[in-house]
């Protein structure tokens, strides 16, 4: 199947088959050489793929992007200037790469990696340090022809400046990709919470290391790990401390710089909030986002506080309120509605169905809870109060209703608990067990 | 807090080690509860939070007072008494009576009663089968035995009938054949007979603990990460447990396959049967909530399996001095300074908070109990 018409017919159809298909095909669609894969059915399908997680093979473009792939967003979330990459120019980098590198080195590292399981790690980081400074060449080269001669730069990049600034950035990620991916298996994996003292001391000699060879790497690598990061602005801290053999004015104007796009990402992942709850019909995938935006601002705390720098603080300022709409816009608007749908589907006569609906209904108490743990540092804790008042006691009201025997009236009680208990904490759930228990005549 | 620490990492004992609870609340999973005050007592040890060196030893109002606690984890507790928590059996068997109750969410309180169902019908067949092998020894007809299934009270009638009569050719009281069928049969029941159609639980953990150690050694000899050197570790602490496992069991089913000298030699043989069945519940306590952790992090990909390293080692059922004396405390000392390097700040106690997200990723491995 080339036909363009029916990969537009699989692109959609993508959205509705089931996981199991979704895998079949995703698997079938890499096995193509990687300048005939359908790029927009894997657009399409990468949300679901995303979520599945299925062991992939490690092939030599994946090899390619690994140290950079922390920086991608999909084409539609894409922002420029903030230090972003768009997954559009996975494709013209990888063709510049695989047609400029010698084709018997691209043929020895590609059966290399064939041969290697996608958790191998160690051999995977052996095969891409003979790959990636080779490849970074290879761009950084042709921006440089691009710049000296337009027309042909042109040809290769577009008019687009951005185009041509991605290209440089994978470039100059790639150069220094052997140090990324050292640090990647040496760190937890991400989100990685907070720093421990002993990777503090590892990127602070790995930061040092690099500023003794060039100062622009070390904006380079703190960028690429700071998308790992939950609370960037550790790493701005780690920045702040390290000696990179520089003036205090150059030293401060690379951690602003970096500041600044950290921030401008952040801010970027705030506006689509609403966005995934719209697509995915994901409230908790967006609160927990939004969770983790919050805790990515209050890390920047202590460098913007040194800085007072208004720029930032306005767009930090200004993300916060984002958040705080879309919980009382979005998730609060629809809470009643949506639990109340949920409880009656729950005590639908199939166990199966029964269980799948008490199991969405507890994904939605975590939403809310997500919500209260924000809500003080984005301005809405009164409103998520009140609201997770006002269900809690539609569930306490609904756990003691009397239906069927005693064992299904049980059970209903300890599963309305379970939702105050996500909402609320494990006190008020115990409270209401008892009260409910007493109330059909037994203390226990 | 008042909790007592324990420095060394390998305990002399079973019974100094505890018996694994499966609670929910992330910062006292798979916490270890024994008998304290000369029984009269019980104390859990749990692994130092955030990841401190050694074990605390505390008692329940500590952890309480220290830790918000899951109501699952809440009611669980009042199940755990000294006659429960002496061996894992009792444990086990108040976990799944909670799970049952919808207080771990309604996939674990399914698996709960699936397994609880399993389990009664398994030990009718094993029962039976148990039955026509010693008619087989004995020469009698097993087919009238199965008039109208294995479970009917016809087909028990019978039984108990044609048992009569093996017991005449064993030269075994009738009455006393009928009860240690009977105890041998709810005894054997948690590994199975070696000749079953299908495994009992135990057996079929020990599988699974084979499947474990092979994937994830193989996982960590590829890895170069400084975290995998606790999951080596811990391949090989699952290696010596398979080791003395498979001891254990030969020495059950030589034991139970020559039915006619355990039945004639009772007193004497059962004691062995059992004392061994024993130390299989010990060996593999705990190990099914790590073979969960890691199957379902092998799932995920990389990430989760760098992750979940600092878990495995930290809820690790290390083998007790008494019956393995090959583990260096040192090893263990210096492992330990490993992942204390990697453990998540997040999940510091003093924060006291309840992280739901970890708590019904648990409740997700409880959905696959055994």
């Amino acid at each position: 199947m080339t036909d363009g018409r029916d990969w537009n017919v699989v692109a959609k159809a993508s959205a509705n088959i089931s996981d199991a298909k979704l895998l079949q095909v995703f698997s079938l669609i890499n096995k193509l050489p990687p300048d005939e894969r359908p790029h927009d059915v894997l657009d399409a399908m990468r949300p679901r793929i995303c979520q599945l997680k299925p062991p992939r093979p490690i092939t030599l473009q994946r090899l390619l992007f690994l140290p950079v792939e922390d920086l991608f967003d999909p084409p539609e979330l894409y922002r420029r200037r903030i230090g972003r990459l768009s997954r559009w120019s996975i494709r013209p980098c990888w063709k510049l790469v695989s047609d400029r590198l010698d084709a018997g080195l691209l043929g020895t590292l590609g059966s290399r990696i064939a041969s290697v399981g996608p958790s191998d790690t160690r051999a995977i980081n052996r095969i891409g340090e003979l790959f990636w400074p080779r490849a970074s060449d290879v761009l950084l080269r042709a921006i440089e022809t691009g710049r000296t001669d337009w027309n042909a730069g042109k040809k290769l990049f577009g008019r687009d400046e951005d185009t041509w600034r991605q290209v440089e950035d994978i470039g100059m990620i790639l150069a220094i990709g052997p140090e990324i991916e050292a640090c990647k298996a040496r760190l937890p994996p991400k989100p990685i919470g907070n720093v421990s003292q002993g990777h503090r001391d590892m990127l602070k000699d790995t930061l040092e290391d690099l500023a003794r060879h060039d100062l622009g790497k070390v904006k380079t690598f703190i960028l690429v790990l700071a998308a790992r990061l939950l609370r960037p602005g550790e790493l701005l801290t780690v920045l702040d401390e390290v000696r990179l053999g520089c003036p205090v004015p150059e030293h401060d104007g690379i951690v602003r710089d970096v500041e600044v796009k950290v921030v401008s990402n952040l801010t970027r992942q705030a506006q689509v909030l609403q966005r995934i709850t719209e697509q995915d019909h994901d409230s908790h995938r967006a609160t927990t986002l939004a969770k983790q935006l919050v805790e990515g601002f209050a890390s920047l705390q202590e460098t913007l506080k040194n800085r007072a720098d208004p720029e930032i603080a306005e767009g930090v300022r200004r993300a916060r309120g984002e958040i705080g709409r879309f919980i009382t816009d979005t998730v609060l608007e629809a809470a009643e509605e949506t639990m109340k749908t949920m409880l009656e589907s729950s005590d639908a006569p199939q166990r199966g169905a029964t269980d799948t609906r008490q199991d969405a209904a507890e994904t939605y108490a975590l939403s809310l809870r997500n919500c209260a743990q924000i809500s003080r540092h984005v301005g809405v804790e009164r409103e998520v109060r009140k609201k997770i008042d006002d269900i809690r006691a539609v569930l306490e009201h609904d756990g003691t209703q009397p239906i069927g025997d005693r064992e299904e009236q049980e059970h209903r009680l300890i599963s309305r608990a379970r939702l105050v208990e996500l909402m609320t904490g494990p006190d008020e759930a115990i409270r209401m067990i008892e009260a409910g228990l007493r109330r059909m005549g037994d203390g226990s | 807090m008042d909790a007592n620490l324990e420095s060394e990492y390998i305990p002399k004992t079973f019974a100094e080690r505890g018996v694994a609870v499966p609670f929910t609340t992330p910062m006292v999973v798979q916490a270890r509860v024994r008998l304290s005050d000369g029984g009269m007592a019980i104390e859990f040890t749990l692994p130092a939070f955030s990841g401190g060196r050694g074990r605390y030893v505390m008692h329940w109002s500590s952890i309480a007072s220290t830790v918000t606690l899951t109501m699952h984890d809440r009611t669980l507790y009042k199940y755990l008494t000294a006659e429960t928590v002496k061996a894992p059996p009792g444990v086990r068997t108040a976990a799944l009576h909670v799970a049952l109750k919808g207080m771990a969410g309604p996939k674990a309180a399914r698996r709960a009663r699936e397994v609880l169902g399993n389990e009664a019908q398994y030990r009718v067949l094993t029962n039976f089968i148990l039955v026509q092998r010693l008619m087989e020894i004995a020469r009698v007809d097993t087919a009238r035995i199965l008039t109208g299934g294995i479970d009917s009270e016809e087909s028990q009638r019978l039984a108990k009938k044609a048992l009569g009569e093996v017991a005449g050719v064993l030269s075994v009281p009738p009455t006393d054949l009928y009860s240690r069928v009977e105890v041998l049969s709810s005894m054997i029941t948690p590994v199975g007979l070696p000749w079953a159609p299908g495994p009992g639980r135990l057996r079929a953990l020990v599988v699974e603990l084979e499947s474990f150690h092979d994937s994830l050694k193989s996982w960590t000899d590829g890895s170069m990460a400084e975290i995998a050197s606790l999951g080596t570790f811990c391949a090989d602490v699952a290696a010596i447990t398979l080791e003395l496992l498979r001891e254990t069991l030969a020495g059950i089913d030589a034991q139970v396959s020559d039915l006619r000298a355990l039945m004639r030699e009772w007193d004497q043989r059962v004691k062995q049967v059992h004392r061994r069945l024993a130390r299989m519940e010990w060996l593999l306590d705990g190990w099914g909530h790590i073979i969960h952790l890691w199957s379902d992090a092998n799932e995920k990909g990389d990430d989760a399996r760098l992750e979940v390293m600092v878990d495995l080692f930290r809820l690790l059922p290390i083998v007790p001095k008494k019956e393995y004396q090959g583990i260096a405390e040192q090893t263990v000392a210096e492992l330990d300074t490993v992942q204390r390097r990697w453990v998540r700040p997040n999940q510091d106690w003093r924060a006291g908070r309840l992280d739901f997200e970890a708590v019904r990723q648990i409740e997700s491995l409880k959905a696959r109990v055994r």
